[in-house]
């Protein structure tokens, strides 16, 4: 990919540094497994992978624990507020439809007026969005220093006793800074993207913006077959329709990268995928024919964290030494929309 | 650092059907109604009906621009959708458009939250997005269905606020001009411009004691899931940050304020837009307007207006383009329209 | 600068006689006080004194000096 002029020559856009931020309270299998009678926590387990998972705390938005993640950065020493001249907040619950969260967080974190700010709403592709978006900004001069945030309470948007998603989701921010850095290729990409709003009826949440405005009938809670309660307000997901999405999509798009980057599998130390649950990421491990050691899982003691599993799995990488100067890496993000996105990332 | 060799091939703006004139809005006196109309420069706008939402009239306007175009849909590799006012808090309205409008599942696709700033910051994200990645062709959908956020009591909100949905198609052209950006946010602002509650994630999750109207003053009744406005915070803050934003913009793009042929403001009231313009310097002939028959709307105004104006853009022309308002967040931007770029207004009923 | 020259560009601004305004007047009281006459004192605060006021200032400041007091503040 040729440098488009803007920068000097042999400067590309890559990733700087990470922080997480994960809210101190947790729910257990064992505190679920008490709600849902046929469910025992070590079948939670088996099934998901997950152990246990953060959840913010009452009155603690997103957008909260993104600012919490960005001071964590901060405190890392590799950049300061000031320093920062585009904030992405990729979220799907805003502090309110409107203003933009992003806007807030500037103010809240300290960043100048002269920055952008905006948020974007995409849910488990957003990770690596975000870093098409950075790397855009980038390598176009609009933008320096690209603070991306991902932060999510899906815990929220679920019904206390719908098991079939509370297993599964946890909450957690994490805070990315982007940067121009010396090269001699490109560093975050190239990219494919996927989308097919056809599956937007299976990762839902119906009722509450402006097809299906809230009314009493949307407040009313109905059961499904297998006992789960939810109401048209709270996130549906059909599993069984988004499993068999993930199979046929994810295979398809890694495939695709690796001729559109000219790489062959080997040459990708890691795959970094996101992190639904383990049943799904063990069935797309088998179908792409990749060694367990290659395929990293991170989601035992932190669920499915929506747009911030995979950077949440680069950071447990990185404090196990397994991402050092010069590791090559592929990220495929994909789940609600549907929308899927995949980026070759060389450290 | 300008963004070079991103081209705007057309705009078009779908507006609802439905009319609503100030002169109908009783909730103020007749003589109040007339102060309002002069004051702002409003004297209608459309609005939906309750079943048509931004998508809507986003997909009516893409549907019409690449029909104009003669563009393959399967040319197109990125879509972006820019709104306060989606279909549903999950998923992106983005990615249902696509299914809708019948774009290759190989198109990229996610929305932007931003309002009155949206135009400006739009194609500085993909105008960058698609020169790095060499996508050559895009849709930038930008639009709102306002109305639906206010109370009809509430005299400060009602009548201000029109509904539209606009797309824009982006081509990369090495003969494109070069477009500079100054883009700001100012999050301490929150409060001018905010809808107090929300979803079941929000700050502040609804309620049913939420939806009933509270008399916040005489005239202004509303609950906390409609729009609420400080005027004179807006006010405040236009005057003062709009016009340096516009001269930092001029000044990085080497023009000065005689060699812009129009400058096209959000179109939020007159009186905001008539002090910029004497701020800044330039004559009233070349300040294009849609306020009288389209009010504010929202993130849409600046696309709107363009597509308002095809007569006198006929030729092609140089355009400053500044968003303000929500956030707060604002943007100003110059680009050089080519001859004979696609310019269509025109007003939908459908619903996808 | 002096409150009597901005007593009278208030009167400017809010289209009534200088004899009729003083800087001991409750401004928001009169009769033609209304959102589009706050503006036009925002917008005449920031072209003739290139001070920045609000809807906040504008709610606190009881009389004409009041708000000159926050105007003066915000000159210095």
């Amino acid at each position: 990919m040729t440098n488009i002029g803007s920068l000097k020559n042999h400067q590309y856009a890559h990733i700087v540094d990470l922080a997480a931020y994960l809210p101190e309270q947790t729910l257990s299998n064992e505190e679920l497994a008490a709600l849902y009678p046929e469910w025992p926590a070590e079948k939670i387990l088996a099934k998901t992978g997950i152990r246990s998972r953060h959840v913010a705390a009452p009155g603690q938005t997103a957008s909260d624990m993104a600012c919490e993640a960005a001071r964590a950065l901060f405190a890392q020493g590799t950049v300061r507020p000031e320093d920062i001249d585009f904030i992405i907040l990729c979220s799907q619950a805003p502090d309110h439809f409107l203003p933009t969260s992003a806007c807030i967080l500037q103010d809240r974190l300290g960043i100048r007026r002269s920055a952008g700010a905006l948020d974007i709403n995409l849910g488990c592709s957003g990770f690596v969005y975000g870093l098409s978006l950075a790397r855009g900004l980038i390598e176009t001069g609009v933008a320096q220093r690209v603070l991306l945030l991902t932060a999510d309470t899906y815990s929220r948007l679920i019904h206390p006793m719908d098991k079939s998603v509370r297993t599964l989701f946890g909450d957690a921010a994490v805070a990315t800074l982007v940067a121009a850095g010396e090269a001699d290729s490109e560093r975050i990409g190239p990219f494919v993207f996927g989308t097919d709003g056809s599956g937007a009826k299976n990762l839902i949440v119906e009722a509450g913006a402006f097809r299906q405005p809230c009314t009493a009938q949307t407040a009313v809670e109905t059961t499904d077959a297998s006992g789960n309660v939810r109401t048209s307000e709270h996130l549906y997901m059909n599993g069984a329709e988004v499993f068999s999405f993930t199979l046929k999509e994810v295979p398809l798009a890694v495939n695709n990268l690796l001729d559109k980057a000219g790489l062959i599998r080997d040459e990708i130390d890691f795959f970094v995928l996101h992190q639904a649950n383990r049943f799904m990421l063990d069935a797309l491990r088998k179908k792409l024919a990749i060694a367990s050691e290659k395929m990293p899982i991170c989601i035992e003691n932190v669920g499915n964290t929506v747009s911030s599993t995979i950077p949440l799995t680069l950071i447990q990488m990185r404090k196990e030494g397994k991402i050092v100067s010069g590791t090559r890496l592929m990220l495929v993000g994909f789940g609600v929309g549907y929308s899927w996105a995949a980026a070759v990332i060389n450290f | 650092m300008p963004l070079t060799g991103v081209e705007i091939r057309g705009i078009s703006t779908a507006v609802p059907k439905r009319v609503a004139r100030v002169a109908d809005y009783t909730v103020l006196s007749e003589q109040e109604r007339e102060k309002f109309s002069a004051g702002t420069g409003i004297e209608e706008r459309r609005i939906v009906e309750s079943n048509q939402c931004t998508s809507d009239l986003c997909i009516s306007a893409a549907q019409d621009l690449l029909e104009e175009l003669q563009w393959d849909k399967d040319s197109v590799q990125v879509l972006v959708m820019i709104t306060q006012t989606g279909d549903h808090p999950v998923p992106a309205t983005s990615i249902i458009i696509q299914h809708k409008l019948g774009l290759p599942k190989t198109c990229a696709a996610f929305d932007i939250n931003l309002g009155c700033s949206s135009y400006p910051y739009g194609l500085a994200v993909l105008g960058s997005f698609m020169r790095t990645l060499g996508l050559k062709r895009a849709l930038l959908l930008v639009g709102d269905v306002s109305s639906r956020l206010c109370s009809y009591n509430d005299k400060s909100a009602w009548p201000l606020f029109g509904d539209a949905g606009s797309a824009t198609a982006l081509e990369l052209d090495d003969s494109a001009g070069a477009i500079h950006f100054d883009l700001n946010s100012d999050g301490s602002g929150k409060d001018a411009i905010i809808i107090a509650s929300g979803g079941l994630a929000s700050k502040n999750p609804a309620t049913p004691d939420n939806f009933a109207e509270m008399e916040v003053s005489s005239g202004i009744a509303r609950n906390s899931s409609n729009l609420q406005l400080k005027g004179a915070d807006i006010f405040s803050f236009a005057i003062s940050a709009v016009p340096p934003s516009i001269k930092r913009c001029l000044s990085a793009a080497d023009w000065s304020v005689g060699e812009v042929d129009y400058f096209v403001l959000h179109q939020a009231n007159k009186m905001i837009n008539d002090f910029i313009r004497k701020k800044v310097g330039y004559d009233a002939a070349t300040a294009l307007s849609t306020l009288k028959h389209y009010g504010n709307t929202s993130s849409v105004s600046i696309p709107l207006t363009l597509s308002a104006s095809a007569e006198q853009l006929r030729q092609g022309g140089r355009v400053i383009l500044s968003g303000f308002g929500v956030g707060l967040s604002w943007a100003t931007c110059n680009v050089t329209l080519k001859p004979d770029t696609v310019l269509h207004l025109f007003e939908t009923e459908n619903v996808y | 600068m002096k409150i009597e020259k901005y007593v009278t560009d208030m009167a400017e601004a809010l289209e009534m006689e200088t004899t009729q305004l003083t800087a001991e007047t409750e401004y928001k009281e009169l009769a033609n006080w209304d959102s589009l006459a706050a503006l036009s004192v925002i917008a005449m605060t920031d072209e003739n004194y290139n001070v920045s006021i609000g809807g906040d200032d504008i709610e606190k400041s009881r009389t004409v000096h009041e708000l000159w007091n926050l105007v003066a503040q915000r000159m210095a």
